[in-house]
């Protein structure tokens, strides 16, 4: 590879350069920075990490809430059920509920809360009727608008995912955050969506009114299950599908069962045949395409043909060939750019002379005197050619600096015209030697 | 590499998956398979393709040409292949070297070979060389190529153009007019002698030779012819006043034609003519070559020469031309009036060089200063402009005084008449016996 080669590949590669290692720095950062559910620590009630939640365990048991811990899903909701109305449970990591206890979760007792932390699209699974609208890159940190009526905490770390609603149901659901707070009473439970893990984390507990917030958010029962799931959790054993009747107080719940309740949304129940079929297809409805389906391949294939025509075109028969130019100047681009310094630097005073001394020596020559004749001589000479003129004719060869571009112009112009007048001849015009 | 044909194919081929749409074929699978069936045929194409690596290629024709006439070199394709080759071949020159740029489009048999003609008309002096040859070789259902470059040097030597040619007879007649003048008018018109005759009234009565009219009986008379064998040396300034256009071309090469028709000249008068292009080194001698390969040679070291942007070092120049030449010559020196370049670099060695030879300033007159100086006072912004241009002609004036007093002729002259006035200056010399 020649050296120009190289530069040149060096000048396409160098702006690149910096940008890479921005973009791979802030990807290593954001992933540094980034929880991880599956870690044993993360939002567990008694690991002091980082991403532990000890801290968050204690500000809730100095609100005076009894925390109890379930490592299974099935666990947490018989005792949901055991204990009624009156109790919070916390998910810190749904996404690692299993698909069939997703759909159940909304059969825990009336009146009980759930707040999921930083569901994705498995909310759908737990609340129908929500769902996600997007997702940040990193967490904002929002006010809570205007009446929020979960928390009085100021603005909180928890706007990342924002949700919002997708379906009709019979209570409309509420928005904090910028909608990074959902809230929706589904099924007599009403269901918490936080949009960020931060407010619960043991680092960020202290940052912004965080901590108000998660205390806010979990402290609404006596009682809070908190279900530290760190890996996707068994299928719930396999066993007739039950339907209960609502739990009574008394009736023995089974652990590990599976529970159904009639549902009693209407918004559910108006599509009875979505009831009869697996609850997967239920909400994953598309509507008919209006495109015929050998368009899009149609279309890619097209693509295909236009970077063929693309590369064949693009293929030059042979590099243009380079050549050395050589060098060229402007003639006389010394003394144009001395004219245009005289032009910027207002240079009047040494332009005339310039002018004058070329004058006299031109009119020396005419006049037949040498050509180092003094003002005296060449005085007295110009008044013999030209009579009664000679003061003027000396302030013109002689005087001092015009003051003004306009007096400048005029000088020059006169002097032009004296020297055109004694010698007989054009200015400067084709003169050699 | 695919071909526009290729993608006419496959664009085409909507066709099939619409249709196999119809008739109940997946769509996904259609294009799938009309996918393979184009890279198929595109690979089983470039394979049947001649390998145009394989190709041989050489050049013959013209080494040399001058500036403004057209040549031609020929390339010579071979196909060692067994499959017949259809073939575009670009001949790629330099650009100055006006070569076309249309590609050969031909089918060459196996085994066979073809002769290529470029013609080439190039627009700048100097050697110009070919870059390369790039065979592209297609397919025979045209659905592929195949591409090669090849290395196949060749360098065409552009001369200078040697307008100035135009003047050579009516030199050469004024040259016939000196060299007989002289035995007419006698004394006066040379230093060197010449023959004897017999005096005819009117004659010089201070060039009668009195002892051959007293051994002859008859009143004889010397006759005088200008000097013979001298010596001229031209001497190229290549330095960075040379790259200055001067009308439609660089100094240099209004330097170039004047030094090649004072050398045709000189030649035909019989004197022996070296040339020396420098600037702070040596770029081309020329020395002791006679008759008539005098000016091919010159014309061939001359062609290659660029403007350097550097200072010329006429210090170097002095010693090039006293190290060379140890009889007293005459010395040309292809120069600008520039007051920066000689005043600080040959006024002061000048007085060595004039001591020993005979120095003669040769400067292109560059018309856009008078044209500067004399700029129409329009308007008061003018003003400046002229006395620019005047004050750049006044130092001018003064550094070929300067030169002036240390004996030197300087000339200064246009660049159309240029090479023209230099030659007279040489004859006024030889005329005058001042060589």
């Amino acid at each position: 590879m020649t050296p120009a080669k190289k530069r040149r590949r060096l000048r396409l590669v160098l702006p690149f350069v910096p940008v890479v290692a921005v973009v791979a720095v802030a990807l290593t950062a954001h992933a540094f920075e980034q929880t991880d559910p599956a870690e044993a620590g993360y939002l567990a009630p008694t690991s002091p990490a980082a991403q532990g939640g000890r801290d968050l365990a204690e500000l809730l048991r100095g609100r005076g809430v009894t925390i109890l811990t379930d490592t299974r899903t099935g666990d947490a909701l018989a005792r949901m059920d055991r204990l009624g109305s009156d109790v919070t449970l916390f998910v810190p990591a749904p996404r690692f509920v299993h698909p069939d206890y997703r759909e159940v979760v909304d059969l825990a007792p009336k009146g009980a809360t759930v707040v999921l932390v930083e569901p994705g699209s498995e909310l759908r699974d737990f609340v129908p009727p929500l769902g996600v609208a997007d997702r940040r890159w990193a967490t904002a940190v929002t006010g809570p608008g205007p009446g929020c009526p979960l928390t009085s905490a100021t603005p909180a770390a928890v706007a990342r995912t924002r949700y919002l609603k997708l379906k009709d149901s019979l209570n409309e659901p509420v928005f904090c955050y910028e909608q990074g707070l959902a809230r929706l009473e589904y099924n007599g439970v009403e269901f918490i969506a936080v949009g960020s893990d931060d407010p619960f984390r043991a680092d960020r507990l202290a940052e912004h009114d965080n901590s108000r917030f998660a205390a806010d958010l979990l402290s609404r029962h006596r009682t809070l299950i908190w279900l530290d799931l760190h890996a996707l959790e068994n299928p719930p054993p396999p066993g007739p599908s039950v339907a209960l009747p609502p739990p009574s107080p008394g009736a023995s719940p089974r652990p590990g069962g599976v529970y159904e309740r009639p549902n009693t949304e209407p918004g559910a129940g108006s599509d009875d045949d979505s009831d009869d079929s697996p609850p997967q297809s239920s909400d994953r409805f598309t509507p008919p395409s209006p495109f015929p389906d050998w368009l899009f391949w149609t279309v890619v294939l097209l693509l295909v043909a236009g970077v063929l025509l693309a590369l064949a075109r693009g293929r030059r028969l042979g590099a243009p060939v380079v050549e050395p130019l050589p060098v060229e100047v402007r003639g006389a681009e010394t003394a144009l750019g001395r004219a245009r310094l005289y032009l910027r630097a207002r240079a009047r005073g040494p332009a005339l002379e310039v002018l004058r001394a070329n004058a006299r020596t031109r009119l020396a020559g005419a006049l037949g005197l040498p050509a180092a004749a003094d003002r005296q001589q060449l005085g007295a000479a110009l008044e013999a050619r030209l009579p009664g003129r000679r003061a003027e004719l000396d302030d013109l060869l002689y005087g001092p600096e015009p003051s003004s571009e306009g007096e400048l112009h005029a000088r020059a112009t006169e002097l032009k015209t004296l020297v055109e007048t004694v010698t007989g001849a054009r200015i400067n015009e084709g003169v050699h030697r | 590499m695919p071909t526009a044909r290729t993608a006419a194919l496959a664009a085409a081929g909507t066709v099939g998956v619409i249709g196999g749409s119809i008739l109940g074929f997946y769509p996904s699978a259609v294009f799938a398979v009309l996918l393979v069936l184009l890279a198929l045929l595109v690979l089983v194409d470039r394979a049947r393709a001649a390998d145009p690596r394989r190709f041989a290629l050489s050049r013959s024709g013209a080494t040399t040409v001058r500036l403004g006439e057209s040549t031609q070199v020929v390339l010579t394709v071979r196909n060692p292949t067994r499959t017949a080759g259809e073939l575009l071949v670009r001949d790629a020159w330099v650009p100055s070297a006006g070569a076309s740029d249309e590609p050969y489009q031909l089918r060459l048999p196996a085994g066979a070979t073809v002769q290529l003609p470029t013609a080439l008309t190039p627009t700048r002096r100097g050697d110009r060389p070919a870059a390369r040859v790039t065979v592209r070789s297609r397919g025979p259902l045209g659905l592929a190529v195949r591409q090669a470059d090849h290395e196949v040097p060749w360098t065409l030597r552009v001369l200078p153009r040697f307008a100035s040619r135009r003047h050579l007879p009516e030199k050469l007649s004024r040259l016939r007019t000196v060299e007989g003048a002289t035995a007419i008018r006698g004394r006066g018109q040379g230093s060197e002698f010449d023959v004897l005759r017999e005096y005819v009234p009117g004659d010089d009565v201070r060039s009668i030779d009195w002892r051959a009219t007293a051994r002859r009986g008859d009143v004889m008379l010397r006759t005088w012819r200008p000097e013979r064998s001298r010596r001229v040396v031209c001497v190229l300034d290549t330095g960075r006043t040379s790259a200055v256009r001067v009308g439609d071309e660089p100094r240099l090469d209004a330097a170039m034609e004047a030094a090649l028709l004072l050398a045709a000249v000189a030649r035909e008068a019989g004197d022996q003519v070296d040339l020396i292009a420098a600037d702070h080194r040596v770029r081309a001698v020329v020395t002791a070559v006679q008759g008539r390969s005098l000016l091919p040679r010159l014309v061939d070291a001359v062609a290659p020469l660029q403007p350097a942007m550097v200072e010329t070092d006429f210090e170097l120049i002095t010693s090039e031309v006293l190290r060379r030449e140890r009889k007293r010559c005459l010395v040309v020196v292809f120069t600008a009036l520039e007051p920066g370049a000689l005043g600080e670099g040959l006024l002061p060695v000048l007085p060595k060089l004039a001591a020993r030879h005979r120095v003669l300033i040769a400067a292109v007159h560059d018309h856009a200063l008078t044209d500067l100086a004399a700029t129409p006072l329009d308007h008061p912004g003018d003003v400046y402009a002229a006395a620019a241009g005047t004050r750049a002609l006044a130092d001018r004036e003064r550094i070929a005084g300067a030169l002036s007093r240390n004996g030197v002729t300087v000339l200064d002259f246009p660049a159309d008449v240029f090479a023209s006035r230099v030659t007279d200056a040489y004859l006024d010399l030889k005329a005058s016996g001042k060589l």
